[in-house]
């Protein structure tokens, strides 16, 4: 079946990380709007908090919010911006390409323009993710897919 | 080769709960590695799942898996470098990394490292990750810089 991600205007940045596992809540704040081809662009905004439980371990010495943070941001925001199908979640299938280019340290802020979509026949669908520091410098560039699991919960290729 | 918890704490600068390696069980410096991670529910990204969530839910972060992997691919780079290696192993890019099927608390994760080349202080590595005879992650290209902790902190001075 294929259908457009389903809008989910209601869905609150702290519903998404209370929905599953996650390291932090990895986003503040996210805004949705209609994209091309029925995909849509998503920006979505969080704050380095030096007091988080993991990042009081990366690094003790120094706070860096780990590259693979801002893909559990990205992925926190797509979650929040697509929402379920048939009761499950989104999940990063394929990262095709990934760089980091900028540390970011406690108080930084990261904002991430995206866009998402439209959803294969299988469920899945590209992200095309940049990530902007708060001093503009630009932090990540992120490509992936994301997909619908299917009821078995794999992940098969 | 076989490095307990302690010795990867005397390699790597990640700490509790960002230490994501228990144990390296096979090592050779410079060329592959094999290291095991076990995830439990005891960890604190499980800590905020609200309660009632399906069994999906639990799945272990993917971020979490990505780093504990890149973690593997450090102590492997790490151990090549020799003594006097000091900074903070930072993940700058990743190129075609597929994430197969989940993980949940009670799994026990075994990374396959290879590190396939150094090149201008910058590490690439490849691999996959198992839980028992099921593949559960590809990773088609990891890279990874150190950097000393003063030049990373420099921006915020």
């Amino acid at each position: 079946m294929t259908a457009a991600p389903a809008f989910s205007a209601t869905t609150r940045p702290v519903d998404t990380y209370e929905a599953a596992a996650a390291p932090l809540p990895a986003i503040e704040w996210v805004e949705v709007s209609a994209g091309p081809r029925g995909g849509i662009g998503l920006r979505a905004g969080t704050t380095v908090d030096p007091t988080d439980v993991y990042l009081a371990g990366h690094f003790p010495e120094l706070t860096v919010y780990p590259g693979v943070f801002t893909l559990e941001t990205i992925g926190q925001a797509v979650t929040a911006a697509v929402g379920y199908c048939a009761g499950r979640l989104p999940h990063l299938h394929l990262l095709r390409s990934a760089r980091f280019l900028a540390p970011l340290l406690a108080g930084d802020t990261l904002t991430v323009e995206a866009s998402v979509g439209p959803v294969g026949e299988d469920q899945s669908f590209d992200v095309t993710a940049r990530c902007v520091r708060g001093d503009g410098v630009h932090a990540a560039t992120v490509r992936a897919v994301y997909r619908w699991p299917s009821a078995d919960g794999g992940n098969a290729r | 080769m076989r490095l307990g918890h302690g010795e990867l704490r005397a390699l790597l600068p990640h700490r509790y709960p960002m230490l994501l390696l228990d144990r390296v069980d096979s090592v050779e410096p410079g060329v592959s590695l094999e290291a095991v991670k076990a995830v439990t529910g005891c960890e604190p990204c499980y800590r905020g799942i609200a309660e009632g969530q399906a069994p999906d839910r639990y799945a272990y972060p993917a971020s979490l898996l990505i780093e504990s992997f890149g973690q593997g691919a450090a102590v492997l780079w790490l151990l090549s470098r020799g003594p006097g290696t000091t900074g903070l192993p930072m993940f700058t890019a990743a190129r075609d990394c597929v994430l197969l099927r989940p993980v949940y608390p009670g799994d026990v994760i075994r990374h396959r490292v290879r590190l396939e080349q150094v090149v201008h202080g910058a590490a690439f590595a490849t691999g996959s990750s198992w839980v028992g005879t099921d593949q559960v992650a590809e990773f088609g290209s990891m890279m990874a810089v150190v950097r000393p902790a003063d030049a990373v902190a420099e921006r915020k001075r």
